[in-house]
């Protein structure tokens, strides 16, 4: 079997990324000029009520942003289902429980009896301080990730794995910002599902390397891990064709209510995947390769 | 490794085959283990409230008042008989949280509006009751259960005059008397609170007083002096008749309720119970309701059946997959892996976890994970394979060193997921907890089932073809 050059070509992924990242930094700072969001916050970081009604008729979206207006809720985001007419999502500022019904019998009045199917009222921002929570919680994960990575291996494998994880993280982000998509507190879930799998899927290659720089000269790296990404990516496509089933079944069948979750982990899988062999590997060949020449010219 | 005969080999393999099928029968259709693991709101519908606690000039939020908040809030719900609550405090902040299943918002919103706490002399004929329980020997306990049959006290017209209500109380605390160490519950009362407190004891000397909350008789204990104004309420732990004193010592004010033959460890919680109630009653701590999440019985079934089509059509095509891509070695690892989704079931199930939708999504995608540690092994046993070795030495040369992999890979993530449990808050740490099970689950499958059941498909000699296996290769020796 031919082996793949994947380290000569390191450049080539290099740009691909930062390309990526690029696009994605670039993204979120725009949303979040254009619209004070970076990202789609869902209320249970900004705060704001949802309602999942079903009503006993078709409706359309004019009519109840109509009659929103009316009740001074101009602003609320209105959708009715595609799939079913009669179910109409409505987004709109925090409600207390006379603002909720003044909403209800106005909407009784102009369309039509309904039944609440969900709803959703969240006041404070209590959203932001599980946020602030998770990302302290990553921060201290990342260190001890690279204590045991440093330990086992040696600290360039553990940076190269955390920037591949910092990687997935930010381009999953972007591509939420770009698609708009709602970001729920599951989310956080799904980014540390991802970091997760990726960090796993990065060490299973790493492992390998390591194991074949046994009694390798030094200055041939490239050529080592080249044959270690090629010896691991059978592994590779398996694992993570197996994962992107799973997740791709909860994707299409598995309802409205989980589809963004699913995306979220579907993105993250494949970043996963491609961030091991195309990033981590690549960045520690380099960076081994500038250590050696900077002892070599001393 | 010691070899044995093959026939050993069939043996125990085939009773491994009959043992998962078995199981997976029993546990997907006599008694489905996904039905035993108890459901989050989005899936079984239900209400979720967060109630935010406020400082107040005289009630500052502590701990001990949240602890107490959710005493209460989880009695009445218990009285209402509504199945597996949730209720608790949010740890480090002033938060609570209650989740009730198959209720409304509108009940929820009733359930944890104030408490009403009301100090009342009985009327006659709720006199009458509590000295016919003491006169036939019953206890304090006794007492309260009798006027609580069937709500006869909230139902009941003729009550006796209000002494005190809850706003009259500053504070109930749980301590010990410092004359005998025994557990007790001292009162603070407002000014006012204490000038009726002190009229009605001088009137109602060696009568119960009752300590109703929202209807319902908690305490009902004696008056032992006169003009008490800083209420003692004392478990005695040696049985005595209502009224009688036992020599008070330096401390004046107590009520008996009654007098019961109890371990000192139950006065101790008796009592700590007793003050949180009144705190409640007392002081419903500033709530304001911050977050309110309804889901309707009927979006959850339909969230139930989505991710069962869902789950199940994930499962198939991660088997289907691993049967095409590694022939029996994929077969042995499929029974690997129907024994950890049972295995993580079982883990959550006994672990009292409570499953959501996106935890669903989770599980879907750790066993599309799981596979992992198969994959890794079989890469390297066909690795081994090429360099010319046999099949039974190949696999043992190749579990050794997929082993260390997996073991470092796992490691590392169950290091992230640790610290996650530890620094996180809630749904963060409800998913490192999901996500270690996972991990631990899935190398132990991989590690003692897979390798077990390769190395007795391959002692066993039906198939002495690596190509079965593994799909390459010539015959093994």
């Amino acid at each position: 079997m031919r082996e793949i050059d994947f380290i000569g070509r390191s450049r080539l992924w290099y740009i691909v990324s930062a390309t990526l990242i690029v696009v994605s930094l670039v993204a979120l700072v725009g949303r979040g000029i254009t619209t004070g969001q970076a990202l789609n916050l869902g209320i249970d970081f900004t705060g704001g009520s949802i309602y999942d009604l079903e009503f006993d008729q078709v409706v359309a979206p004019a009519e109840v942003r109509a009659i929103l207006a009316n009740v001074d809720l101009g602003k609320s985001v209105i959708r009715v289902s595609p799939a079913d007419p009669k179910q109409a999502f409505l987004k709109t500022e925090f409600l207390d429980d006379d603002q909720e019904a003044r909403m209800f019998s106005a909407l009784k009045a102009g369309v039509g009896e309904f039944e609440q199917l969900r709803s959703e009222r969240v006041d404070a921002v209590i959203g932001s301080e599980l946020l602030l929570n998770a990302l302290i919680a990553l921060i201290v994960a990342g260190i001890a990730m690279v204590a045991y990575i440093t330990w086992r291996f040696e600290y360039r494998f553990a940076i190269a794995a955390i920037v591949a994880l910092l990687h997935d993280s930010i381009i999953t982000l972007g591509v939420f910002s770009i698609l708009g998509v709602e970001i729920t507190s599951a989310f956080v879930a799904a980014i540390l599902t991802i970091i997760g799998y990726s960090v796993n899927d990065t060490i299973v290659i790493f492992d390998r390397i390591r194991e074949n720089l046994k009694g390798t000269k030094r200055g041939n790296e490239g050529g080592v891990v080249n044959r270690s990404l090629n010896e691991t990516l059978v592994r590779s496509i398996n694992t993570s064709v197996t994962t992107f089933l799973a997740v791709s079944a909860i994707f299409i069948f598995g309802g409205a209510t989980i589809k963004d979750f699913a995306l979220a982990l579907l993105v993250g899988v494949l970043l996963g995947t491609y961030s091991s062999i195309f990033v981590a590997s690549p960045l520690w060949v380099s960076w081994r390769n500038y250590s050696h020449e900077k002892a070599v010219a001393r | 490794m010691r070899r044995r005969t093959p026939t050993f080999y069939r043996l125990t393999i085939a009773i491994i085959l009959m043992v998962v099928v078995a199981g997976t029968y029993y546990f997907s259709f006599q008694r489905p283990i996904l039905g035993e693991i108890k459901q989050g709101l989005d899936l079984q519908g239900g209400t979720r409230l967060v109630l935010q606690a406020f400082d107040a000039p005289d009630r500052p939020v502590t701990q001990d008042r949240l602890q107490a908040t959710v005493g209460i809030i989880r009695d009445r719900v218990d009285s209402l008989g509504l199945s597996e609550p949730n209720i608790a405090p949010v740890i480090g902040e002033k938060r609570i949280i209650v989740e009730l299943a198959g209720v409304s918002q509108d009940e929820a919103r009733d359930i944890v509006s104030i408490a009403n706490l009301e100090f009342r002399m009985p009327d006659p004929v709720t006199e009458s009751i509590i000295s016919q329980v003491y006169s036939t020997g019953g206890g304090p306990a006794d007492v309260i259960e009798q006027l609580n049959e069937d709500d006869w006290y909230a139902n009941h017209e003729g009550k006796g005059g209000l002494v005190i209500s809850g706003k009259d109380l500053i504070k109930a605390e749980a301590t010990f008397s410092q004359r005998n160490n025994e557990p007790i519950v001292a009162l603070e009362l407002s000014k006012e609170g204490q000038d009726a407190f002190g009229e009605a004891t001088t009137r109602a000397l060696n009568r119960p007083i009752l300590i109703v909350l929202d209807g319902r008789v908690h305490s009902a204990p004696f008056v032992s002096e006169p003009g008490i104004r800083e209420p003692i309420i004392t478990f005695p732990s040696v049985r005595s008749t209502a009224g009688s004193d036992d020599s008070s010592g330096g401390l004046l004010n107590r009520l008996i309720p009654g007098g019961e033959s109890a371990r000192g460890d139950d006065n101790i919680k008796q009592a700590v119970r007793l003050a949180a109630i009144l705190n409640t009653g007392a002081l419903p701590l500033e709530l304001k309701i911050v977050e309110v999440r309804e889901v309707s019985a009927s979006l959850g079934q339909d969230s139930i059946q989505a991710s069962k089509v869902a789950g199940l059509i994930g499962i198939t095509a991660v088997i289907l997959f691993m049967m095409v891509a590694y022939r029996l070695s994929g077969l042995l690892a499929n029974i690997a892996l129907t024994i950890y989704v049972f295995l993580v079931l079982f883990t959550l199930w006994q672990l009292n976890a409570v499953i959501t939708l996106p935890g669903v999504a989770g599980l879907v995608l750790s066993i599309g994970m799981a596979v992992d540690a198969n994959v890794i092994i079989f890469e390297r046993v066909k690795e081994e394979i090429r360099n010319g070795r046999t099949l039974a030495s190949a696999v043992e040369a190749g579990f050794q060193r997929a082993f260390r992999t997996i073991l470092d890979s796992n490691v590392t993530t169950l290091i992230a997921t640790a610290v996650l449990y530890r620094f996180g808050t809630g749904p963060v740490r409800g998913f490192a907890v999901t996500l270690s099970i996972g991990i631990i689950a899935s190398m132990l499958t991989a590690v003692v089932v897979t390798r077990y059941l390769l190395r007795a498909s391959v002692g066993s000699r039906l198939l002495p073809n690596a190509r079965l296996f593994f799909g390459i290769g010539g015959d093994a020796k």
